[in-house]
């Protein structure tokens, strides 16, 4: 493990996606939404965008950087942040 | 309708609408059901959060829009406006509480109004009255109070219908008169009087109706006789053997009654002062040993209590007796005339309703003679009631 890696690690910048079943995801340490439709909700956390897809989603945060995607969830990508996305 | 929330539901529509949302989470302003509908976000968060939601929408360019979410805050909002109509709901529901299991009516099953207030009367001895908890008392226990103190009624019943104590009573029929006496005796009369009626149960009338008796006369016998006829040798002979038997009968007859009274201008009268004296004595078998100093002296009135020793059950011949002594005077109560007439009115209403009770009062005299010591009252009553009493007959043992 590198150093940048470790000291993320010590600030707890890391995100945390934890699912529940198929109907809701919760991920926290999360910097911005990129999008939020009925069908997919893109969100920017650590570096990665996370990627729900689905039916009838809909966000909601109840604290600084906590995120829970509610609906049917059928499946969930990581993609690798690229730079564009972080001018949003 | 979502109950207890307070919520807001918002549409932003324009470019910067995710920035808006970027924004509010920074900010940790909670929002939910955040969903992008035809370009246009839609999201709920609280009213609290209102103005900073605007707040932060106000140097994007974007258009926000807001609406209230029914739900049951907004409405006991809108109806505090209407304070009234809560503040009297909130009343009506603390009554009914407080008034759940209180008394607020005593209905009294019976027609006979003395009944009526002797029932009330031991029912407040009892503590037992509007607005009392029912649930204080021991109704079998109330029900035997009225029995045994309420002349008037044989049984009584108490049951609760909600706030109203109904009292079922059933009246009192007194017994038939009956002798259980096997003596022979007459029916003599008691006051001297004039026999107007007369019912003969047993006996023989003695004096006619309408006429005057002298008091201790026989006015139904209860002496007789019976005649046997004997046959002895072609002889026949009546032997004539006494009887008695107890006479029983009514007579109504009309007499006279007279009282007298005095009613002195000037009288010593006892009054107290007020001042009393708390005194204990130990007493041993009959010794009383005084647990005090000094001696009372004075004219008092004396009440003691006495509070026996008991070990295992048992009362001991050791007892403390508490004894009270109230001070009196002696005070010279004048009287004017007209406090002497009030006082002969309450008088002869005490002696009628005491000594004249049961008879008919047909005519009453009244002869006052007032003096310098004082006021005589003579009253004289013709009175009309049952004037025979029975007497017994001791017959000598042949």
């Amino acid at each position: 493990m590198g150093k940048t890696s470790r000291l993320k690690e010590l600030a707890f910048v890391s995100s945390f996606v934890s699912i529940v079943d198929d109907r809701s995801v919760i991920v926290e340490n999360v910097r911005k939404i990129i999008e939020c439709n009925e069908v997919c909700a893109a969100i920017c956390a650590n570096g990665f965008i996370i990627r729900i897809w689905g039916s009838d989603l809909s966000l909601s945060n109840y604290d600084t950087a906590v995120i829970e995607v509610t609906g049917r969830i059928n499946s969930i990508e990581l993609t690798k942040e690229r730079a564009e996305i972080r001018r949003i | 309708m979502k109950l207890f929330s307070s919520l807001q539901k918002f549409i932003v529509t324009g470019k910067d609408r995710l920035k808006l949302l970027n924004r509010l989470l920074d900010k940790g302003i909670m929002c939910q059901e955040i969903v992008e509908k035809n370009e246009s976000i839609c999201f709920e968060a609280l009213n609290r959060d209102k103005k900073a939601v605007f707040a932060l929408a106000s140097d994007l360019d974007c258009k926000l829009t807001s609406d209230n979410i029914a739900s049951l805050s907004g409405v006991l909002k809108k109806s505090l406006i209407h304070c009234g109509f809560v503040i009297g709901l909130l009343m009506s529901i603390a009554l009914a509480f407080l008034l759940n299991g209180t008394i607020l009516q005593i209905k009294i099953e019976t027609d006979n109004e003395d009944a009526r207030r002797h029932i009330l009367s031991v029912l407040d001895e009892n503590g037992v009255h509007i607005l009392s908890f029912y649930k204080d008392f021991d109704m079998i226990k109330l029900e035997r109070e009225l029995k045994t103190k309420v002349d008037e009624i044989s049984w009584a019943g108490i049951s609760i219908h909600g706030s109203t104590m109904v009292i079922d009573t059933l009246d009192y029929i007194p017994p038939p008169e009956s002798d259980n006496k096997r003596m022979p005796c007459n029916v003599v009369a008691e006051y001297d009087c004039v026999i107007e009626k007369c019912e003969v149960y047993e006996g023989t009338l003695s004096v006619c109706i309408g006429s005057g008796v002298r008091a201790g006369d026989v006015i139904i016998s209860g002496k007789g006789e019976k005649t046997i006829t004997k046959k002895e040798k072609d002889k026949v002979s009546e032997i004539h053997i006494p009887t008695y038997t107890r006479a029983s009968g009514k007579v109504y007859g009309q007499f006279s009654k007279t009282a007298g009274f005095f009613f002195p201008y000037e009288e010593y009268v006892n009054t107290y002062t007020g001042k009393q004296k708390n005194v204990s004595f130990l007493d041993v078998f009959d010794v009383s040993i005084p647990l005090f100093y000094g001696r009372v002296s004075g004219d008092y009135t004396v009440t003691s209590k006495t509070r026996p020793l008991v070990v295992l059950g048992k009362e001991l011949p050791i007892s403390i007796k508490d004894v009270c002594y109230s001070e009196y005077v002696s005070a010279l109560n004048t009287y004017t005339d007209k406090q002497i007439d009030e006082k002969i009115d309450v008088t002869l209403k005490n002696y009628e309703e005491s000594f004249l009770k049961g008879f008919e009062m047909r005519d009453k005299k009244m002869n006052i003679n007032r003096t310098d010591k004082g006021v005589y009252v003579n009253a004289e009553y013709t009175l009309y009631g049952e004037i025979g009493a029975q007497s017994d007959i001791y017959v000598k043992k042949s």
